[in-house]
């Protein structure tokens, strides 16, 4: 016993003490920065690009490093309130970005942005609010998202069916999937042919003029009898009509998480006739050899056109060593050169609108089938793409959970969509009470918005037009601008 | 379920019991197949081309073998093999040694309060990780130990797990050697080195087992800890097939598949210790 | 002798600790002090959002308010009462890798009959297989792969012997972690894994069938499981009733028995039969059954006496095995109850992770797979290899059977490693369910999969609250001490005589 142990602790020693030597790396003699982002292969060329940039335009020279494997917040978190994190972070907008800017783990960067050009003026109108929390910026895009319809239009023809228009109404939407699903599915073995994807409840909220937090963001308003009705519409789609599967994850769908990809082979193999998704599906449609004509539509609505609109972005950690080193990194993304890999890559819209509007990018010659797919996706990100709206009293990813959970129990039939709809308006009133409750000093503005508040109410009330800055939340800004119903300034 | 035929065969050894059609044989193909059906899904998903993931049939119409080489280009597979390999290996190593010494103690020493000790140690294992992942995490900090190999190391190899193990194991060998061994004038350091430890092998290669899979199949702690690629682990190097734009679940099978190798070969290594007979000799009083 | 000796005392103390101090020292760096670190976290206000280096405000010591909180909360018992069911699994996991582990001791014959025979019935199918494959008829194929998989294990069976079995058999563990739940989320996916796809074909065939039979199946079928409920717990009684009267097992054993199969036909009917009124019927029913038992039971009323909580690891084994009979029976009668209507619209395989329902028992399917073939049965392997052989043959020469043989001998020696097992079965139970949820459904259609363990994630790192995830951890951290508490009471005078 005691030789075998010897000798495997001095067969051990022996084998780190080489991996050590053998692993030992350089010291880079220029500043290295580290780049959280996702595994995706792109980011190495993206960063080539990058360092070549620098060079080519004389400014300070250092390098950035991919640090990936980050698909988890907690990871960032712990590691970011315990002061290593990296030096650039990528956030999204609808999440990461004001949780942790909340938590203070995010440079502001109003200074840097105003020196080197990469304010939310560089970008897309609709994103602006999202990239800022407390009226302050703290990211870039790296690429925007808009989520659309992409439609099979060869099955369309193949079945005698109109495709499908760019915009519809719920009604129109419902025929359209009832038609289809009959057809497809008529004397067929195998597993059913559905319309479309689940939808995602947010944006179909939206459409029936209701959004998830009022004007102020300072109250959910789920009890709305309007989110009941979305709700057992979604029912109806899903389990009468059967024009869209049982979610297969509502979660998966808010983000461009993995589980798209199961969703667009079933895409591919015509087992779904249109597919909600964002602009990436492009990169993912190239790589698979996709060849069928697509057609694109937005989301359909009750009374309002719209869909969302979000973008991943970088944000620059507030424990960086090297924080104007990395603010080159942002000012990198409103480059020309940056833009176009985007468009070549095909992952998402490049962050500044211009170069999203040339002829190559838009009507690419290598893919005609892709036909106005682009055009589509830009278009949505200037006229109808709207953020998702985040209250700062009450964590995003609690919020999204608690919605999630009791539209999945209404889903099971635990209780009927009224008071799914009415326990999650409770459930996030109640949170956001209690975040009031452990942090006294933000009451003071919760209170001054609730003033805010119920003098917007009076003036809906009264038909009144009403002033553009006492609404913070971007939904019923967009909607009420639409509908003349806001006082913009200086009229 | 004791075979049925036993009878005594030379030098008091057993006849080797059943031939190859008995019932048994039998039982345990079914339940082998039933529990390596996920498995044979699996390898035959890793096998199967890109475009065929969302078929439903199991069998791809074509064998790319081509998805292994492939593995170790889109990640750097070899050296999270590596790395989750030597990891493993290290915190067996220490567990082994100072488990059994501490299961020593508190199996077959007498001390004024050795059991309510013992209790106090096993409860420290009682408390779920995830709410000292941050403390853990400044301490690592304090060391300078974030993003090494030794940061994952150290805090495994001390958990009171193995001594729990390892005590149990040692309480079932009779007391009747160690009053032998004081007869002998032998100090504890030898009844511990000499005695106790050769008998409790069993105990020992089952430990040594756990802690190298559940070292090996480590998830959260090395994500947290780790963050330059070359210091990465296998189950986090896995990951990389499971998320934004990359679910290649056939890769995905592919490196698990290959993961498990190193596991199979330590437990077939080990496991025909457990062969009754090997210790025939060493329990008896 | 007159060497200077620490006295007997501090000489035996000191080599104690000797033996312990590297265990110790590490034990003490990195878990001892983190632990002391959160107790202090829980009586503070600590959230994340709001409290650290980049923020000013500072953190608060708020007493016990956490934990007053935490009773009150309604989602921590609901998901204490998920982490309990998860639980549910452990006795049978245990006894699947007892099995398993008795069936791998023995080593195994060699002799192959007929050794050209299994050749070339091997190369027949692997052909056919591939013709199969290549051809397109891959449900064939699939099924032809199935038959010959099993006839290889077969075959390396009476090649490698023992050796193969087992490695099959721990194959399960092999892919622990974080790889054993992506797979079988890819398993359960709805639309593109395996089981549906199999199950789905199944399913409609059985639906069609269904819709031809009449109306009344469905009445009857909800009769005939429910019956399956009332004998099972009928059998129940009368088995701790006899054991009782034999003075097997003792009266707390006993009430620990009774407490156990209330308690599992109050879970079904609360959880199933609508409306309160109908679980009180039930509840009542059961114990107007109960009561003759009692009535003896407090009378004593038996020819002998034996110790309050002998038996008690048999009564709780039998009637947890029991419940779980009857909790399947439920679940079936009321399958049946529901399958005219379900079959009317055609009936489809559910849609297993993302399924209200069905969340639940397919994770508990996952658990019981990795629990046969698991570190339980390396265990119980080890455990067996040190049972002396001459005791067993004894055994044998004085005529006993095999039953007897293996509750005599075998048992008894297994008794520290079972309660090992069953310890650390509870607490991994207890403590577990973070990865899984984490991977596999992220807390589960409407919390179903949520357990303790994964509500202080996300109470601690999504919303930040890490003072109240700290709470709540300490109060599974009482929970956990004591269960161990009483299992140690009880199991260690076992193993340790």
């Amino acid at each position: 016993m005691k030789a075998l142990l010897s000798i495997v602790f001095v067969a051990l020693s022996i084998v780190t003490i080489a991996t050590a030597l053998l692993r030992r790396s350089e010291e880079p003699d220029v500043p290295v920065l580290f780049w959280i982002t996702d595994p995706n292969p792109a980011r190495e060329k993206q960063l080539e690009v990058f360092h070549q940039w620098l060079e080519d335009n004389d400014y300070p020279r250092f390098e950035v490093r991919v640090d990936t494997a980050n698909a988890d917040i907690s990871k960032l978190l712990i590691q970011g309130i315990s002061g290593v994190a990296g030096d650039i972070l990528d956030v999204t907008t609808q999440k990461t970005l004001p949780y942790f800017a909340e938590i203070g783990l995010l440079r502001e960067l109003e200074e840097p942005a105003q020196r080197m050009g990469f304010t939310t003026a560089a970008t897309y109108p609709a994103l602006s609010t999202a990239l800022e929390y407390n009226d302050r910026q703290y990211g870039f895009p790296c690429n925007v998202n808009t989520w659309m319809l992409v439609g099979n239009r060869d099955l369309f023809e193949e079945l005698d069916l109109p495709i499908p228009p760019p915009a519809w109404t719920l009604n129109e939407f419902e025929a359209a999937g009832k038609a289809f699903v009959k057809k497809a599915n008529a004397d067929r073995e195998g597993p059913r042919i559905f319309f479309t994807n689940p939808l995602r409840t947010e944006i179909l909220r939206r459409g029936f003029g209701l959004d998830l937090y009022n004007e102020t963001l300072t109250r959910c308003i789920a009890d709305d009898p309007r989110n009941a009705e979305m709700l057992e519409c979604l029912h109806q789609w899903t389990y009468e009509d059967r024009i869209m599967p049982s979610p297969t994850d509502l979660a998966s769908a808010s983000s461009d998480s993995g589980e798209g990809r199961l969703e667009f082979q079933l895409f591919q193999q015509e087992r779904y006739a249109m597919l909600f998704t964002g602009r990436h599906v492009v990169i993912t449609m190239r790589e698979a050899g996709l060849d069928f004509d697509l057609s694109l539509s937005a989301s359909p609505y009750k009374i309002f056109n719209h869909t969302m609109i979000s973008a991943r972005a970088a944000a620059i950690y507030q424990g960086s060593q090297h924080p104007d080193l990395a603010a080159y990194f942002l000012k990198f993304l409103t480059s020309p050169e940056y833009s176009e890999l985007i468009s070549e890559d095909g992952d998402g819209l490049p962050p500044s609108p211009e170069l999203a509007r040339s002829e190559a990018f838009l009507f690419p010659a290598d893919y005609p089938n892709e036909h106005d797919l682009h055009e589509g996706f830009v278009e949505a990100a200037d006229t109808i793409g709207i953020p998702a709206s985040i209250s700062p009293f009450i964590s995003p990813f609690l919020a999204n959970r608690i919605e999630l959970n009791h539209t999945n129990a209404f889903t099971a039939d635990l209780y009927d969509a009224k008071e799914a709809s009415r326990r999650i308006a409770q459930d996030i009133n109640e949170e956001i009470q209690r975040t009031l409750e452990a942090n006294e000093h933000m009451r003071a503005r919760y209170e001054d918005l609730l003033h805010i508040q119920s003098r917007i109410n009076e003036y809906k009330e009264a038909g009144n037009q009403i002033p553009a800055d006492w609404v913070s939340n971007p939904f019923y800004r967009k909607m009420y601008a639409e509908q003349g119903m806001l006082l913009e300034d200086g009229q | 379920m004791i075979s049925r035929s036993t009878k005594s065969g030379k030098n008091g050894t057993q006849k080797r019991s059943g031939g190859s059609w008995d019932f048994r044989r039998w039982l345990l193909t079914l339940l082998a197949l039933g529990l390596c059906t996920p498995f044979i899904w699996m390898l035959l998903t890793s096998l199967k081309p890109y475009d065929e993931l969302a078929d439903e049939a199991w069998i791809p119409s074509s064998l790319e073998w081509s998805n292994y080489p492939e593995v170790f280009q889109v990640i750097d597979f070899a050296t999270f093999y590596w790395n989750s390999i030597l990891v493993a290996a290290w915190v067996t190593f220490f567990q082994v040694i100072t488990s059994s010494m501490a299961a020593f103690s508190f199996s077959r020493l007498k001390w004024p309060g050795r059991d309510k000790v013992f209790f106090l140690y096993l409860s420290t294992m009682m408390l779920p990780g995830l709410v000292t992942m941050i403390p853990n995490y400044q301490i690592m900090i304090t060391f300078g130990l974030v993003d090494t190999l030794v940061g994952l190391v150290l805090p495994a190899s001390f958990t009171a797990f193995g001594t729990f193990l390892l005590r149990q194991f040692m309480l079932s060998i009779p007391a009747s050697l160690d009053e032998a061994a004081e007869i002998d004038g032998a100090s504890k350091w030898q009844l511990f080195w000499e005695v106790i430890l050769p008998l409790s092998r069993p105990g020992l290669i089952t430990l040594t087992i756990f802690t190298f899979m559940g070292t090996y199949t480590n998830f959260f702690w090395p994500l947290v800890m780790l963050r330059s690629v070359e210091n990465y682990t296998l189950p986090i190097g896995m990951m990389f097939f499971d998320s934004t734009r990359g679910q290649a679940t056939h890769l995905l099978m592919a490196a698990v598949t290959m993961a498990v190798i190193p596991m199979i070969v330590v437990f077939l290594f080990l496991q025909r210790y457990f062969i009754r007979g090997l210790f025939a000799g060493g329990v008896k009083g | 002798m007159s060497r200077f000796r620490l006295p007997k005392k501090m000489r035996s103390i000191s080599v104690g600790l000797g033996f312990i101090a590297p265990n110790v020292f590490g034990f003490l760096a990195f878990t001892f002090v983190p632990l002391i670190f959160s107790l202090a976290m829980a009586f503070t206000n600590w959230d994340l959002r709001y409290h650290n280096q980049f923020k000013s405000a500072g953190i608060e010591f708020v007493g016990f308010d956490n934990f007053i909180r935490l009773f009150g909360d309604q989602q921590f018992w609901r998901y204490l009462g998920n982490t309990f069911f998860f639980m549910i699994g452990i006795p049978i996991g245990m006894i699947g890798s007892l099995t398993a582990a008795l069936l791998l001791n023995k080593p195994l014959g060699r002799q192959v009959k007929h050794p050209w025979l299994v050749a070339i019935l091997g190369i027949v199918f692997f052909l056919s297989v591939i013709t199969l494959a290549l051809s397109g008829a891959f449900l064939a194929a699939t099924s032809i792969l199935i038959c010959g998989v099993a006839g290889l294990i077969f075959f390396g069976g009476t090649l490698g012997g023992n050796a193969l079995y087992r490695t099959l058999f721990y194959m399960p563990h092999f892919t622990a972690g974080v790889a054993t739940y992506i797979l079988w989320k890819k398993l359960y996916d709805p639309l593109t894994g395996p089981v549906n796809a199999v199950l789905g074909p199944v399913l409609n065939d059985f639906g069609g069938v269904v819709r031809k039979m009449p109306d009344g199946v469905g009445l009857i079928g909800f009769l005939f499981w429910f019956l399956g409920v009332v004998l099972l717990s009928n059998w129940g009684l009368r088995i701790l009733n006899r054991r009782w009267r034999d003075a097997e097992i003792g009266s707390g054993s006993m009430l620990l028995g009774l407490l156990i199969l209330f308690s599992s036909v109050g879970f079904v009917s609360a959880g199933n039969l609508p409306g309160p009124w109908a679980t009180i019927i039930v509840l009542g029913a059961f114990t107007v059954g109960f009561l003759p038992l009692l009535y003896r039971l407090w009378r004593g009323s038996r020819l002998e006496r034996c110790a309050l909580w002998k038996g008690s690891g048999f009564c709780f084994l039998i009637m947890v095995g029991m419940s779980v009979g009857i909790l399947i029976c439920a679940g079936f009668s009321l399958v049946a109850y529901d399958l005219p209507n379900m079959a009317r619209n055609g009936l489809e395989p559910p849609g297993w992770l993302t399924d209200y329902h069905w969340a639940k028992p397919a994770i508990m399917v996952m658990g019981f797979w990795a629990a046969i073939g698991s570190n339980n049965m390396i265990l119980y392997l080890a455990g067996l290899s040190n049972v002396p052989e001459e005791l067993e043959e004894a055994a044998k020469i004085d005529g006993a059977g095999r039953w007897q043989s293996f509750w005599a001998v075998t048992w008894p020696h297994l008794a520290p490693v079972t309660f090992f097992i069953f310890i650390m079965s509870v607490i991994h139970g207890l403590q577990g369910g973070f990865e899984m949820a984490k991977v596999m459904t992220n807390g589960g259609p409407a919390g179903a999969t949520t357990t303790l363990s994964y509500y202080i994630y996300t109470e601690g790192f999504e919303t930040g609250r890490l003072g109240y995830a700290s709470a709540i951890s300490w109060v599974l951290f009482g929970i956990v001490l004591l269960i161990t508490l009483f299992n140690w009471r009880v199991g260690n005078r076992y193993s340790n005589d």
